[in-house]
């Protein structure tokens, strides 16, 4: 890129942004560490016609957004976002797509000393078919090894890293050797902006399950008020009537009073051993025939689920 | 039905919008501003956000799942949403904290929340299923932010110091990164056409010693807010205040500044940008001087600051000019 070529491109820098913040309603800021420049031109391939990708300074990113701001007052939320090695993918397209598209463009990587891991990292039981003159990286690591056939074997699976450690040199040479390449990188989405408003992408993952179960809190929260003050409603009346029945077991049991739901209860407190004695010799015909002892088990899951419907579960 | 449906559910928007207009331009200060904030000011507000993400929730789950809810029950869930925002403006304006960064964020924060609010109900009229799960999770994640907000003056400018501080530091960070890649290009004799030329090399320390030298002031004053920073009593407050909108200026100054200092540079513009960022940060560092934020103990290091501004600017200045 000639001089001429270099101020062209610094005076369209702040076109080309403000421009792109114009035509499109939704873009990711994006974080770019680790992501060499023949993946990004990968990445943009895979993206021509959904999504445009802008890198740039963050200085002239802000500068650009500020000035733009008298237009467009919403992007001021973008601007405390913009720091570190970010860039924007604009699209008017479906965000879900377009960070899909972006989570499978991630590639390989071996682990450099001094990166921070982003994911653990787990050396199998193997034999590495390494001399044992290599045993002084393992050493190194404290890694359990034993010499089999002339080549050092590793004797159980070894957690090296945990998510976030920084990897070390001694880490990083072993992984080489054993031509381990642990870590995917990519584009990685830190916010998503829609039309004025700013969010994390964990939104976009938001399924009609997430929001049976936040409804599901509210349910509770409304039923251990109702029981509390004696007001019954739909979501306590379950409750009152399990409450209602220990009450009726707690009394057939201390009484000579009875009904049918009660006399298990009341044969078990006679004479426990019974009961212990049927489990025991239960338990060894469930391991002689397995497939019955998962339908027992299915079973078993089943009339437990019936318990958790009217049970307390919902106010944990 | 469905026509109603979506009626009730603009007529419910279009109230929101309207709340919305009406909270954006209501002046910060409030007509109870003699009282003080009362202790449960911000538990009041926290059961009315949560309120708002459980009436949203129910609204979501009721018009996105099989059957559909009769239109009175539509309408009394819709009416519930309404009530709950409604509930949360008027908490969020009854006697709040005293100081006018914390009462921006509050306000902004349940602006926020509206227009969140408000693209969900345009979302659910719409009947898009993906943007409507979205929409609520938007307000959900607004609701959580008022929360999560700053409970006084101090805190609100302690907080915005530090998101300051870190714009400063990644200006800083970019702008050294590129002096650094530079003079590596520089040794291995490329073609430097698309880099700055000797000339500029010799302005660069300057730039990133007035860079460096905002960097420092913020972090400074952030350290001496942290010590000796009090909004109990309104003049406190209002020098948080003015050192808060103070430090909204260095980040936009510097960046221009290290914008128009990138090859190929502008003079006229490192100049003057320049001179922007000696205002600003001298404007910053005798504020907090002026203010009880700092102390006699705190004189050295102002004065410190203040000359290497001076420096700098007394370095960068001839080197740009015409002759």
């Amino acid at each position: 890129m000639g001089r001429e070529d270099k101020a062209t491109w610094k005076a369209n820098y702040f076109t080309k942004i403000v421009q792109l913040l114009d035509d499109y309603p939704k873009c990711f800021i994006v974080g770019a560490d680790n992501v060499g420049s023949k993946q990004m031109q990968q990445i943009r391939i895979s993206l021509r016609g959904t999504a445009v990708i802008l890198m740039g300074k963050n200085t002239m990113m802000r500068k650009a957004i500020r000035g733009h701001l008298e237009r467009n007052p919403a992007l001021e939320k973008l601007l405390a976002h913009i720091k570190g090695n970010v860039g924007f993918v604009f699209t008017r397209g479906d965000l879900v797509d377009v960070r899909d598209k972006l989570l499978e463009n991630k590639v390989q990587a071996p682990a450099r000393a001094g990166a921070i891991a982003p994911c653990p990292v787990v050396i199998p039981a193997q034999n590495t078919g390494l001399g044992p003159e290599k045993t002084s990286f393992f050493q190194a690591l404290s890694i359990p090894t034993k010499i089999s056939k002339g080549t050092i074997e590793i004797i159980n699976d070894v957690h090296i890293l945990k998510e976030g450690d920084k990897v070390g040199p001694s880490e990083a040479t072993l992984l080489n050797m054993l031509n381990i390449s642990p870590f995917n990188y990519g584009l990685i989405v830190e916010m998503v902006y829609d039309s004025g408003t700013i969010f994390e992408p964990k939104i976009l993952d938001i399924k009609p399950e997430d929001l049976r179960a936040k409804f599901m809190e509210g349910v509770s929260c409304l039923a251990a008020v109702c029981l509390s003050i004696g007001y019954p409603t739909v979501a306590s009346v379950p409750h009152s009537i399990v409450n209602g029945f220990k009450n009726l077991l707690a009394v057939a049991a201390a009484t000579d009073v009875t009904f049918k739901e009660a006399e298990t209860v009341k044969e078990f407190l006679k004479d426990p051993s019974k009961f212990a004695a049927v489990a025991a010799a239960a338990a060894p015909a469930a391991a002689a025939d397995s497939p019955k002892a998962a339908k027992k088990e299915e079973k078993k899951e089943e009339s437990e689920e019936e318990d958790d419907d009217m049970g307390f579960g919902l106010f944990d | 039905m469905a026509m109603t449906v979506a009626k009730a559910l603009e007529t419910a928007r279009c109230n929101v919008k309207k709340t919305l207009q009406e909270l954006t331009e209501a002046p910060l200060e409030e007509q109870d501003e003699s009282q003080p904030t009362p202790d449960s000011f911000w538990s009041d507000l926290g059961n009315a956000t949560q309120q708002i993400a459980s009436e949203v929730t129910k609204l979501t789950l009721a018009l996105t799942q099989h059957p559909k809810p009769a239109i009175s029950i539509a309408q009394s869930i819709i009416n519930g949403v309404e009530g709950a925002w409604n509930g949360l403006v008027t908490a969020s304006r009854r006697s709040p904290p005293k100081g006018t960064l914390i009462r921006k964020e509050l306000r902004a924060a349940v602006l926020r929340t509206g227009e969140a609010l408000a693209t969900l109900l345009r979302a659910l009229k719409a009947a898009e299923n993906v943007p409507q799960l979205q929409m609520t999770g938007c307000v959900w994640e607004a609701c959580s932010a008022i929360e999560k907000l700053p409970r006084d003056n101090l805190a609100a400018t302690r907080a915005l110091i530090a998101r300051e501080e870190m714009l400063l530091t990644d200006a800083l960070q970019e702008i050294e990164e590129e002096v650094k890649c530079s003079r590596l290009s520089e040794n291995e004799e490329v073609d430097n056409s698309a880099n700055w030329t000797n000339q500029d090399r010799e302005l660069l320390a300057p730039c990133v010693g007035l860079v460096r030298t905002a960097r420092a002031s913020i972090k400074k004053v952030g350290e001496a807010i942290r010590l000796r920073g009090d909004c109990r009593d309104p003049d406190g407050a209002q020098q948080l205040d003015r050192l808060a909108v103070a430090a909204e200026k260095l980040s936009p100054a510097v960046d221009t500044f290290v914008a128009a200092v990138y090859p190929p540079m502008n003079k006229a513009a490192v100049s003057s940008n320049a001179l922007s960022v000696v205002t600003v940060v001298r404007e910053f560092l005798e504020l907090a001087r002026q203010s009880n934020v700092t102390a006699e103990c705190d004189n050295d290091w102002l004065s410190f600051l203040l000359r290497a501004v001076d420096h700098n600017n007394n370095k960068v200045q001839p080197l740009l000019s015409p002759d």
